[in-house]
């Protein structure tokens, strides 16, 4: 479902991301481990294609976001690290601006806004303007507007910031059910817990470059995702 | 402390103009040269009209024996500049500025907040008041000698002055700021009471010449009333025509106890003006079908909202469209050209209809909607980005929106001139057809501009859309493509080619330039879009 092959990224003299390849397959969550800078940003979204790189490719569902970026865009969901949205807008605008935007059907949008804002404990508050919003609510927001449109593949970074315990359980399991309907779900965390329960795959960075990639039972074997991260950061 | 958070607002404000967004730099010499000749542009100007002014009125006052009166017409029009100058800022500044959250959780007293940003207003009205002091100063030298004395009392009445604007632009700020917080329709009520605060300023700027002749003819009874109803500014003009100290200390008084009132009220309520905030009542939203549209239609309806949520925005950047509302009304009133303008200025009388299309054309030009949209996207910029819309549609949904706004008055007030003129059918043409096409062309020129010259890293949105390299450029260069062609016509080809042909032939060259500018932001500005943030 996503593919990344190569990729380098550059600010200036710095490398932000040096030769990283991945290979995320459908039904599969895969969990983006670093340290603050380690390049995760960078490499979400280059793979949401909102930033341009100089060397390597990305593939979502076997089209190049170089070639064919809006076809990408259609197939994928981008939730960032920092929710800023629209803040003159209401959240129902919002919600429906998105579904418009990715040509959501009209009883398909209501049916899924009904859905997750209902889950989200957010359908009351969809009239109010979301500069009155709340972090976690914008947050909640963000996720509703990324499920719209019911795509194939979702990038999440640090999706579970902001939000309280009981959407975090529905966030997880929602992620589980578009992976078993064949989608893919492709996050940076600093949660090692929650990666370490949620995710089949495993893929950690450190100053740009990938360290260790694999299924969870290979990178960890019999020790903690947390002890395994911190042992090769030491090194 | 209170060094830092000056020095953090001075690098802010200079980043806005000399900070490349895109290639992250610093912009070149060159630019920055640029903008200094663009700057002194600005000053001369005002230097121009206020100096014409206060030369009319020098020696009949002085003559008079009301030396005194002139100076103190000089005070109430610099603090009638710096009040209107910077009153919106004030707003902005003091009760709406984003990083308030973010300077209160730091270690920092409120006070020191207050005082870094009342000492950055203090510095705009002091450019303000330059631009009417120095211009009545220097216009009294010319005419009488002055002592070492008078100019050691013009320049310590000269910092002092604008602390009465600046109390009452604090007031008027913080009404606004209540007022706006509390209704419903904030950014309805903000901008009808903005308006209205313009049509007022704007009448009496109208006036003036009426005023002045009123002026000088009455100067005994006008410089009564100032003396008996505006006390300072009598002071303001006593303490420096006759070196009268108590005048001196009377004018200090009125300057500064005010002022300090003021601020002493603002630094103890300044807590909670910054974190309060009362909002409108709480809306439980109600399921109901939704409208579905294109992604088209989608990001014009985004923009439309984007532009009306913001009085600021639509107050500075559609103000051509306001006027060419005015201008539509007034045209139905006086029916036409006013024959009054006609018999003043014979000269101009065979011209009168090609003027009057320049005019619109020139009202349609200070519209610079679409210059700071993009930047207005600030750090939302993600969305746009991440969603799969083409880039060019993005920037042609901005310039629609400006279409949108200002072509039905722009249309308006040309049709006014249609029925209320005696126009020939080219003519007529042409009153149609060429401030739409200018509208167009700004639309399109506006977002081109803003794609080279974005700032997205901005605290408050004024800066973008008053401050900013692109709505100056914009709105510069859109009066320029009228004003250089019509320059160029008059001094070579008017006696070569008609009016009407000139003008037929700069709407199909505009109409060309705009569709080259329609297929740039559709190819070579889908693919810079994508690289901005």
């Amino acid at each position: 479902m996503l593919r990344i092959e190569h990729l380098t990224k550059r600010y200036g003299d710095k490398t932000a991301v040096d030769d990283l390849s991945l290979h995320i397959k459908k039904g599969m969550i895969y969990a983006f481990i670093g340290h603050n800078g380690a390049g995760k940003t960078t490499t979400i979204k280059s793979c949401c294609g909102i930033l341009q790189f100089e060397e390597g490719n990305i593939y979502i569902d076997g089209v190049s976001i170089k070639e064919d970026p809006l076809a990408c865009k259609r197939k994928l969901a981008y939730i960032p690290d920092n929710p800023y949205l629209y803040e003159f807008l209401s959240g129902i605008r919002y919600l429906n601006f998105v579904a418009d935007i990715f040509n959501v059907p009209g009883n398909e949008r209501e049916e899924r806004i009904k859905k997750y804002a209902g889950l989200f404990e957010l359908a009351d508050d969809l009239a109010q303007p979301i500069s009155s919003y709340s972090r976690g609510m914008k947050q909640k927001l963000v996720i509703i507007s990324a499920l719209i449109h019911d795509p194939k593949l979702i990038i999440m970074d640090e999706p579970f910031v902001g939000l309280d315990p009981k959407a975090t359980h529905h966030l997880k399991t929602i992620m589980r059910d578009i992976c078993n309907n064949g989608g893919a779900i492709f996050f940076s965390t600093h949660v090692l817990e929650v990666a370490e329960k949620l995710c089949d795959e495993v893929a950690i960075i450190k100053n740009g470059k990938l360290v260790i990639s694999g299924s969870m039972e290979e990178v960890k074997g019999n020790d903690s995702l947390e002890d395994i991260f911190l042992e090769l950061e030491g090194e | 402390m209170l060094k830092a958070l000056i020095s953090i607002r001075l690098k802010s404000l200079y980043s806005s103009f000399f900070y490349n967004s895109i290639v992250k730099k610093k912009r070149s010499n060159a630019f920055k040269i640029l903008v200094a000749v663009f700057a002194l542009y600005i000053i001369a100007n005002f230097f121009f009209i206020f100096g014409g002014f206060f030369y009319s009125i020098c020696r009949p006052m002085a003559e008079s024996g009301f030396e005194w009166l002139y100076f103190s017409i000089a005070a109430i029009t610099a603090v009638a500049l710096c009040f209107v100058g910077s009153v919106f800022l004030t707003k902005a500044q003091l009760f709406d500025a984003q990083d308030n959250d973010l300077l209160m959780s730091m270690p920092i007293p409120p006070g020191y907040i207050l005082c870094s940003r009342i000492i950055m207003l203090l510095a705009l009205n002091y450019a303000f008041e330059l631009f009417v002091l120095a211009p009545a100063g220097i216009v009294y030298c010319m005419n009488y000698t002055v002592t070492a004395a008078g100019v050691v009392l013009f320049i310590i009445e000269f910092l002092l002055l604008p602390l009465i604007p600046l109390a009452l632009s604090c007031i008027f700020g913080w009404l606004l700021a209540v007022i706006s917080e509390r209704v419903k329709n904030k950014s309805l009520v903000t901008t009808a009471l903005s308006l209205l605060f313009l049509a007022l300023y704007f009448y009496f700027f109208s006036q003036i010449n009426r005023y002045l002749q009123i002026l000088i003819q009455n100067i005994e009874s006008f410089g009564a009333k100032i003396r008996g109803f505006l006390f300072p500014v009598y002071h303001f003009g006593l303490a420096i025509s006759g070196k009268n100290l108590s005048s001196l200390i009377l004018f200090i008084l009125c300057a500064i106890i005010p002022f300090a009132l003021v601020y002493a009220l603002l630094a103890h309520n300044f807590i909670r003006i910054s974190t309060t905030k009362k909002g409108a009542a709480r809306v439980k939203y109600k399921e109901q079908p939704l409208k579905v549209g294109t992604a088209k239609t989608a990001l014009l309806k985004k923009e439309l909202r984007r532009f009306a949520s913001s009085p600021m925005y639509i107050l500075n950047a559609s103000l051509g469209a306001v006027f060419s509302l005015a201008f539509a009304v007034a045209m139905v009133i006086y029916r036409g050209v006013p024959d009054f303008i006609l018999k003043d200025l014979p000269d101009i009388a065979g011209y009168a209809n090609p003027l009057i299309i320049t005019i619109l054309c020139f009202l349609s030009s200070t519209n610079f909607i679409s210059a700071p949209s993009i930047s207005l996207e600030g750090k939302s910029l993600w969305i746009l980005q991440s969603f799969p819309v083409d880039g060019g549609d993005v920037l042609l949904a901005k310039a629609k929106t400006h279409m949108v706004i200002c072509l039905p008055t722009v249309f308006l007030a040309s049709l006014s001139c249609v029925f209320t003129v005696k126009l020939s059918l080219p003519q007529i043409l042409l009153t149609l057809l060429l401030p739409a096409i200018v509208t167009v062309f700004c639309a399109l020129f506006g977002v081109v501009v803003n794609l080279h010259f974005p700032k997205f890293d901005w605290i408050n949105e004024t800066v973008v859309v008053k401050q900013s390299m692109s709505s100056g450029i914009a709105m510069l260069a859109s009066m320029a493509v009228i004003a250089v062609p019509a320059i160029l016509y008059i001094s070579l080809f008017a006696q070569k080619i008609s009016t009407e042909m000139y003008m037929f032939i700069f709407a199909i060259l505009l109409g060309v330039l705009c569709m080259w500018i329609y297929r740039y932001l559709k190819t070579k500005g889908s693919a810079i879009f994508a690289h901005l943030g």
